[in-house]
């Protein structure tokens, strides 16, 4: 009986390489560098006239799930005045730093920031930027402060948008479309 | 009569025979016999019987067709005397319900099970099985637009249903509609559904049913034989073939298939489903070799590789966006031509399996081993910043081997089988994908025990079985803090499973089966640590390191009723309570991140009810005409407050008329019918745990034309099939993308089938 199973050379070939068909692919060298995170989303704004800067920070080190992110803020935006805003996005997983935010001015063609108020808050943002083509990009910002007040700004970054569509060069995501990168909102901003 | 036979020999032989029915032993009127070596044909008479006149002897290929029943292929030696034939045919699939395989599979003798053979698997050549298992009434499919598609069976999916080729459970990433099976169903010619629960003999976590792809005995036939088929869907033009010959040799019998399919975007009635495309290859070798009368040895090797394109219009960033989509009459990124091209979102998925079979027979023993090995790659693109483009978003690599020895004793009244198996699988995230892994890199140790036995008494049968398995999970969860080191978290769950049946035939053509069964299923491991942004849901998933395995108690009873030949009744009610069945719970909260807020999604369990009923009825008015309808319900629902658990199909009706055509010079077994699908709401599903109410109901009707026809003494089959007739713009509750877009519009498909 079990001369007859080894007599069929072939079919113990077979067998056996059936086992050993795959190598297993143990390796520890775990590389899941998460080269495509954002995790950090600066928005500085410097006064023209006295130079005072403002910077709103959203960090999340861990990406989505695990710690909540941190919002600090340093300075206080003051009424009636114009302040140059930058977008700096990071990636504070990986070390060093990357900056995101260079890739999406390559990128400039496949991106476009969205500047959002809400509540009472006296605010204007304009575009201060164009991209290859001509149109909005908004990693630069013009910023007009009003009167005292208090309400969210809403900072959204969208991929691929159709930046032709109605109203999306007027900085109204509603019709843009795309995939929505970053959307963050800073609460209670005030304008003293 | 020419004679193929050289040599002066008597050429004045009869050769006579009966085509019946094995299960009633009815003959079958209206069946065809045809020798391909002389051209001639025969069709029987009432009775069943055929009769050749003047052959010579020889070895000759009969082929036996009729127009309820599978065709089969005879090669045999015709001695130089008068011969007779008894000739057994089996009916076609919807009714089929005990169907053993290879003879050697008890396990599911006291199951409901239904199965497809080959003829049927032709009239839907193209179809992922997803699709294509639709076809058997309790059977419904999850899916992520027209080409990713997996099954539901009595509301059953994912983790909880098993499928098997070969015998072996495939390999494959079985969480999420987002996934499709990594197999083509074409590579095989018996395609066979269990719905019980009583499948012990099978290793694996299959709570819900099962699904066992295998093939088809060879033919002791020393001529090359196969088919070829050739078919073209026109909506997303999707051209397929698919290739299988055959052939006996001294040494050993080999069968090989290949498959190919190329198609493009999809249609819904108003607008093209952009991105919708899809590449399938896949081929195997199937070997089988005798030694003398007891012993087998097989050796079964496939391959398949496929890109399966998703809607573009689907891929979104957070939930505002999905807000946005929800809303759209036409989703985003729909272009207005056609295009052959895929691009990202996208999934390439490769398999590579391999099996040898050892089997020892005696006249009341058969012994089994297998052994076992697969490779499976799942690679995921998403759109991303330039940088990452050509970087999948998630690329797994799984291996599996299985080891497995079965032995079978049979008595006079008492057949007894047990056995073991040993699984081994080893999950790997393949580095360089830039995004955090959402399943971690895992080890499984899954040895299995099972034993059960049969018992015919009278007109009973009983049957059972009981099974003992562990698994043992190790699993290495990295952070994602880089300073932190990985940990190994392990898991080891017991998990026993057990089944009693009972089977009573009180009159000719009349049945009914009771079976009841214990089984378990131990969590998987995205159900224990998946943990991250699920985008294509815009949720945030956690999984459940505390979670136990489930537990069903089903109970199925079988109602069949023929009493007639051409009149048949088919009743499943089933009744099911899961203890702890693991569901994936919106939670009350949302977690901010830089994408926004997204809900969150946790693994939890609760007690739920499954309940439901199959219904099936066929009616045959003369032999022309054939009235087949279908129903099903079913629900599962939460102990605690009588919910709807969100994913539950929707109840169904199916009826099909057809009427075969008298044959029309050299066109034969033609057949038209017509048939309607009506689907109803889902509904009693809790508002809070969904983004959008289930849709509407619908109707569907399709239609289909076939003929068999001879052109240069090869046989050719011919079908015409048309789907949503009416370009009817729906959307189906277990589809994914019915948040984004409509269901496909008309098909026309035609297949053109040649056998050699």
């Amino acid at each position: 009986m079990k001369n007859n199973f080894f007599q069929n050379k072939l079919f113990i070939l077979i067998a056996l390489s059936t086992v050993l068909l795959f190598q297993t692919a143990c390796h520890d060298d775990h590389n899941h560098d998460e080269g495509e995170l954002i995790t950090t989303l600066q928005y500085t704004l410097i006064d023209t006239i006295h130079k005072d800067t403002v910077i709103y920070t959203f960090r999340d080190l861990d990406g989505e799930g695990g710690n909540a992110p941190e919002l600090p803020v340093t300075g206080i935006l003051k009424s009636n005045q114009l302040y140059l805003g930058e977008i700096r996005l990071l990636n504070e997983s990986v070390n060093p730093p990357e900056d995101i935010g260079k890739e999406v001015a390559a990128e400039n063609l496949a991106h476009q920031f969205f500047y959002l108020v809400s509540g009472s808050l006296n605010l204007q943002v304009f575009y201060a930027d164009k991209d290859d083509n001509n149109q909005r990009l908004g990693l630069k910002t013009t910023v007009l402060t009003g009167a005292a007040s208090k309400g969210n700004l809403r900072i959204i970054l969208r991929h691929n948008p159709n930046k032709n569509a109605p109203d999306v060069n007027l900085g109204n995501p509603a019709n843009a479309g795309g995939e929505t990168d970053i959307d963050v909102t800073f609460e209670d901003v005030p304008i003293l | 009569m020419p004679s193929f036979i050289s040599g002066a020999q008597s050429c004045k032989i009869s050769l006579s025979g009966r085509i019946s029915d094995p299960h009633d032993d009815l003959g079958l009127q209206f069946g065809q016999v045809y020798i391909e070596e002389t051209g001639a044909y025969r069709k029987t008479d009432s009775a069943g019987f055929f009769r050749f006149e003047n052959m010579c002897p020889g070895w000759y290929h009969l082929y036996i067709s009729h127009p309820g029943c599978v065709s089969s292929r005879l090669y045999f030696q015709l001695g130089n005397r008068d011969t007779v034939l008894s000739i057994l045919l089996e009916h076609h699939a919807h009714l089929l319900q005990t169907v053993d395989v290879q003879g050697v599979r008890t396990g599911h003798q006291s199951s409901t099970q239904n199965s497809l053979r080959i003829q049927e698997l032709t009239n839907l050549t193209a179809k992922p099985l997803g699709l294509l298992l639709e076809e058997f009434n309790g059977v419904n499919s999850i899916k992520n637009g027209g080409n990713i598609s997996k099954p539901v069976i009595h509301g059953m999916s994912g983790n909880r249903i098993g499928i098997l080729t070969q015998g072996v459970q495939l390999a494959s990433q079985q969480w999420g509609a987002d996934h499709a099976p990594e197999i083509d169903p074409f590579g095989s010619q018996i395609i066979t559904v269990i719905k019980g629960a009583d499948a012990v003999a099978y290793g694996g976590n299959h709570l819900g049913g099962i699904v066992l792809l295998d093939q088809e005995k060879i033919n002791h036939d020393p001529h090359l034989h196969g088919s070829h088929v050739l078919s073209y869907q026109s909506n997303g033009n999707v051209l397929s073939w698919n290739s299988r010959i055959e052939k006996s040799s001294r040494l050993f019998d080999w069968r090989t298939s290949f498959s190919s399919k190329i198609g493009g975007d999809l249609r819904s009635p108003s607008y093209y489903l952009s991105n919708t495309g899809i590449r399938e290859y896949s081929g195997n070798l199937y070997l089988y070799r005798a030694k003398g009368s007891s012993l087998v040895l097989k050796n079964f090797f496939s391959l398949y590789h496929a890109q399966l394109g998703v809607l573009r219009g689907s891929h979104i960033g957070n939930l505002t966006d999905l807000e946005d989509a929800i809303g759209r009459a036409v989703p985003f990124f729909t272009k207005p031509d056609f295009s052959y091209r895929i691009e990202s979102p996208s999934q390439v998925v490769s398999h590579i399996f391999n099996k040898f079979t050892r089997q020892k027979q005696t006249e009341t023993s058969f012994s089994e081993f297998n052994i076992s090995a697969q490779l499976n790659r799942r690679q995921e693109f998403d759109v991303r910043r330039v940088r990452f483009q050509d970087a999948p978003a998630l690329d797994l690599l799984l291996q599996s081997w299985l080891l497995e020895y079965k032995y079978k004793k049979t008595e006079k009244k008492l057949e007894w089988q047990a056995g073991t198996q040993h699984k081994v699988n080893y999950n790997y995230n393949v580095p360089g994908s830039s995004s955090f892994p959402l399943i971690p890199d895992y080890f499984l140790f899954n040895p299995g025990l099972f034993g059960q036995l049969k018992l015919r008494s009278g007109s009973w049968t009983y049957e059972a079985g009981t099974r003992y398995e562990v698994n043992y999970f190790s699993a290495n969860l990295i952070s994602r803090n880089a300073l932190e080191p990985s940990q190994t978290k392990n898991h080891l769950f017991h998990v026993f499973n057990s089944v009693f049946g009972a089977m009573v035939s009180p009159a000719k053509g009349w049945s009914m089966k009771i079976q009841t069964g214990v089984a378990g299923r131990s969590p998987e491991m995205n159900e224990l640590y998946s943990n991250g942004l699920h985008q294509s849901v815009a949720g945030i998933e956690e999984g459940n390191k505390n979670l136990n395995p489930e537990y069903s108690f089903k109970t199925l009873f079988t109602h069949s009723l023929n009493p007639t030949e051409s009149w048949t009744f088919e009743l499943t009610p089933y009744f099911q309570y899961i203890r702890d069945y693991i569901y994936l719970e919106p939670q009350n909260t949302y977690r901010l991140t830089i994408r926004g807020a997204f809900p969150v999604f946790s693994y939890r369990q609760t007690d739920v009810w499954v309940y439901g009923l199959d219904l099936t009825h066929r009616l045959e008015l003369g032999h022309d005409w054939q009235w087949i309808s279908r129903l099903s319900y079913v629900n599962i629902m939460r102990r605690d407050d009588g919910s709807t658990l969100v994913g539950t199909p929707a109840p169904q009706i199916f009826n099909s008329i057809s009427y075969h055509l008298p044959a029309f010079k050299k066109n034969t077994h033609s057949k038209i019918s017509i048939n309607g699908r009506y689907v109803f709401e889902r509904t009693n599903v809790a508002d809070s745990t969904d983004f959008l109410d289930p849709p509407p109901a619908y109707f569907l009707m399709g239609a289909e034309f076939q003929s068999d026809f001879k052109f240069f003494h090869k046989r050719f089959q011919f079908i015409l099939r048309g789907e949503n007739l009416f370009n009817r713009t729906y959307r189906e509750y277990l589809n994914r993308l019915r948040y984004f877009a409509d269901e496909t519009g008309t098909n026309l498909g035609v297949v053109l089938k040649m056998e050699m």
